[in-house]
């Protein structure tokens, strides 16, 4: 086809064609709404009266509110504590399902399982099993030592919330279980032929083989621990009454996330324009962590292709 | 290939185009007329829409669930519902938005005005005070709500003397028994001196200032009245039964349950709850309706009053396109077979006067507790709440600043401040 001249190639206009739908679709459910959003920022809209431009005074009022400061800080926090947690267990565990062993469908199936467990139902099985009173974990405690007795859900609610988080880390197994049987047998062989324990062989050659899975997972990490908002509000917030609406629920101080903060701006306090200044702030902490991250970890990720 | 994909393309494009078409024009010749209703699924089961859709052919009700942040977000991009949920107590709040429709003029050619109770007035704004001025809402239901239930075997085993039917506790009384009666083991709560209904903890405290005569708000509801020392008072106590006491579910003591199943089995002795608790105590199988007392309000000052601080009532938006529909269900559900319904269930009193005769008195405990809100009602009051707040924010900015106080991160008195002044923030942003 020609086109004043240049001539475009079919291939051209076949990837344009196939893409664009998605094309379309991202500017009107992802660019005009961040458009949108950064617009609100700057005003102070409550949701029902007209807005008003206040300029930059959103994003400055933001860093004198401690609560604020407060949760950029436990969503950091969070996030590094959950990654490493998470991902170090199923990098273990996905180790070991990568073996021959007997049973391995079986337990990787159930490894699987907690994965496909909704939100809601997790949080709900977590803390019943956390319940200072009735949970099984203090049950089990309890029939050690009448005094043992662990308040999790109070006294270490971030530690409460990413047990539920590792739990549910059937998700990156799968990731890690693939990366592991992608290795080149003759790799392996070659290493236990000169020698190498099977610890060697994991810190030595597979892991290294790897890093880019591992880096692509310590990304989706941060962009998923920064986006944590029901898990938090569910499981560690003060009382059950059946009547609290979700906006009243109030999680401890460890567990206030940025988001949790954003949400309760928005739709507790009516603060639209806070809440999107905050969520932007959010953005780019996100961007900064990923790109110092790739930055720093270059060096150490293997590529096959460069 | 070229010439299919050119074809499969053309083709998706007309059905797109000829689907949007048959639907615009179905929509514009179709005599059905929809209205979207915000309701509780536990409240309104789809039986009660569908026997009212199948009583008026033409009327659709679309249905969304009860959510009050789906209610901000309908309301912010311009299209809330026909018909939604709010507590009275906030409603100046609505009506001072101008969301709320006055349904006063309609009311008076349904009803008998005079058959209405004093709590229906919490959805009457004239501007200034909550209570007078227009209707524009009615509530489903209601209890005086600071009455409150007892265990009695719970007050004999902390030694505690019985409540008086008659004669209220005074708020020290009423503190000393709450501390009494709750009981510690292994440094665990065996059961809380109290529940409360979260959702509408404002409502206490504004009931106990109105036994001062004092309001929660100064100022025309322009700022918190946190400099009366009967305020600051208030909110110390409470702040004190949470951390020193363990007296109720707090952030330092989380419950596993409500207090509904918790007070079903023991494990929280007084109830500060008003009429619409009745059958959960019913239903309870651990311990018999007979075991609990249902006493007054107990005072904070020197005078006797009892108030709704919730109210939960259906207003029609001010925007609503179809309001004769609306107001059909309204009718249906706020005033008709579905009132006496909610009558006959007791869980709360009805709107209307005339659907006393309804509630029910089969049991013992039944017939005593609606004796003892017949002794509490020559002291109802009409809440004074702002009107440039949501109820709710009120709550949950209490949550936000409070929490950290209790758990230590920061004193009292600076937490107190940082909520006041929140609250004054955001008032007077409204304001604005």
């Amino acid at each position: 086809m020609l086109f004043k001249g240049i001539r475009i190639k079919h291939e051209t206009k076949m990837f344009y064609m196939f893409i664009g739908f998605w094309i379309v679709m991202f500017i009107f459910m992802n660019v005009i709404p961040m458009a949108y959003s950064f617009y609100f920022s700057l005003t102070n809209y409550d949701g029902l009266s007209k807005p008003v431009f206040v300029g930059f005074s959103n994003y400055l009022n933001l860093l004198k509110d401690y609560r604020f400061t407060g949760s950029i800080l436990q969503t950091i926090i969070f996030t590094f504590f959950n990654i490493v947690a998470t991902l170090t267990i199923s990098l273990f565990v996905a180790n070991l399902l990568s073996r021959k062993i007997k049973g391995q469908g079986f337990f990787r199936s159930v490894l699987f399982l907690p994965y496909a467990v909704p939100v809601i139902a997790t949080v709900f099985i977590w803390k019943t099993l956390l319940n200072r009173e009735s949970g099984l974990v203090n049950l089990i405690l309890g029939s050690i030592n009448s005094s043992l007795s662990l308040n999790l859900l109070v006294n270490y609610p971030m530690a409460a919330l990413i047990s539920v988080f590792v739990w549910q880390l059937g998700g990156s197994m799968i990731i890690f279980l693939a990366g592991f049987q992608n290795i080149p047998r003759a790799l392996v062989e070659a290493a236990e032929i000169d020698g190498a324990s099977p610890l060697a062989i994991l810190i030595r050659i597979k892991i290294p083989l790897l890093t880019p899975l591992i880096m692509y997972q310590i990304i989706v990490g941060i962009m998923l621990s920064f986006s944590v908002i029901v898990q938090p509000i569910l499981l560690t917030s003060s009382p059950g009454s059946a009547f609290t609406a979700f906006l009243s629920q109030q999680p401890p101080s460890q567990n206030f996330f940025t988001l949790i903060y954003v949400f309760q701006q928005a739709f507790t306090n009516q603060n639209f324009g806070t809440a999107m200044a905050a969520s932007w702030y959010m953005l780019l902490i996100m961007i900064v962590i990923s790109l110092i991250f790739i930055r720093l970890t270059r060096r150490f990720v293997f590529y096959e292709y460069e | 290939m070229k010439r299919i994909y050119q074809i499969v393309l053309i083709a998706l494009l007309i059905a797109v185009m000829l689907t949007a078409t048959l639907a615009f024009t179905s929509c514009k010749t179709n005599k059905e007329v929809t209205i979207t209703l915000m309701r509780d699924a536990a409240e309104m089961p789809d039986t009660v829409i569908a026997a009212f859709e199948a009583a008026n052919p033409g009327i659709k009700v679309n249905v969304v669930e009860n959510d009050a942040a789906k209610l901000m977000a309908m309301v912010s991009s311009g299209n809330p519902p026909d018909i939604f949920r709010i507590n009275a107590i906030g409603s100046p709040y609505w009506i001072n938005k101008g969301l709320l429709m006055d349904l006063t003029p309609y009311l008076e050619k349904t009803i008998d005005m005079k058959d209405l109770f004093l709590v229906n007035d919490m959805f009457r704004w004239d501007g200034k005070t909550q209570g007078q001025g227009p209707y524009y809402g009615i509530v489903k239901d209601w209890s005086l709500d600071y009455m409150y239930y007892y265990n009695k075997d719970a007050l004999k085993e902390a030694g505690v003397p019985i409540p008086s039917d008659d004669t209220p506790l005074t708020y020290t009384e009423f503190t000393d028994m709450i501390n009494k009666v709750t009981v510690y083991k292994d440094g665990k709560v065996e059961r809380y001196g109290f529940g409360f209904t979260d959702d509408e903890w404002n409502g206490y405290f504004m009931s106990m200032l109105a036994s001062k005569g004092k309001t929660l708000f100064k100022e025309n509801g322009t700022k918190l009245n946190i400099d009366d020392p009967d305020v600051k008072a208030l909110f110390k106590w409470w702040f004190d039964e949470a951390k020193t006491y363990h007296a109720m579910h707090n952030p330092l003591d989380p419950a596993s349950d409500w207090d509904g199943p918790l007070l079903q089995v023991g494990r929280v002795a007084i109830m500060w709850d008003g009429y619409w608790f009745g059958p959960l105590i019913n239903e309870g199988t651990t311990i018999s309706p007979d075991s609990f007392g249902f006493a007054p309000a107990p005072m904070y000052g020197d005078k006797r009053v009892n108030a709704t601080g919730g109210g939960t009532g259906y207003v029609i938006s001010k925007g609503t396109k179809n309001f004769d529909a609306a107001w059909k269900f309204y009718q249906y559900w706020m005033l008709g077979d579905e009132a006496i319904a909610r009558a006959k269930s007791g869980w709360g009193l009805p709107a209307l006067k005339s659907n006393m005769k309804y509630v029910p008195q089969e049991t013992a405990f039944d017939k005593y507790r609606l004796a003892q809100v017949n002794k509490e009602l020559p002291y109802q009051v009409v809440l004074q709440f702002t009107p440039y707040l949501r109820d709710s924010a009120m709550i949950s900015v209490y949550n936000q600043q409070m929490e950290p106080a209790l758990k230590g991160t920061i004193e009292f008195e600076a937490a107190l401040k940082n909520f006041a002044d929140a609250l004054d923030a955001m008032i007077a942003k409204e304001i604005k």
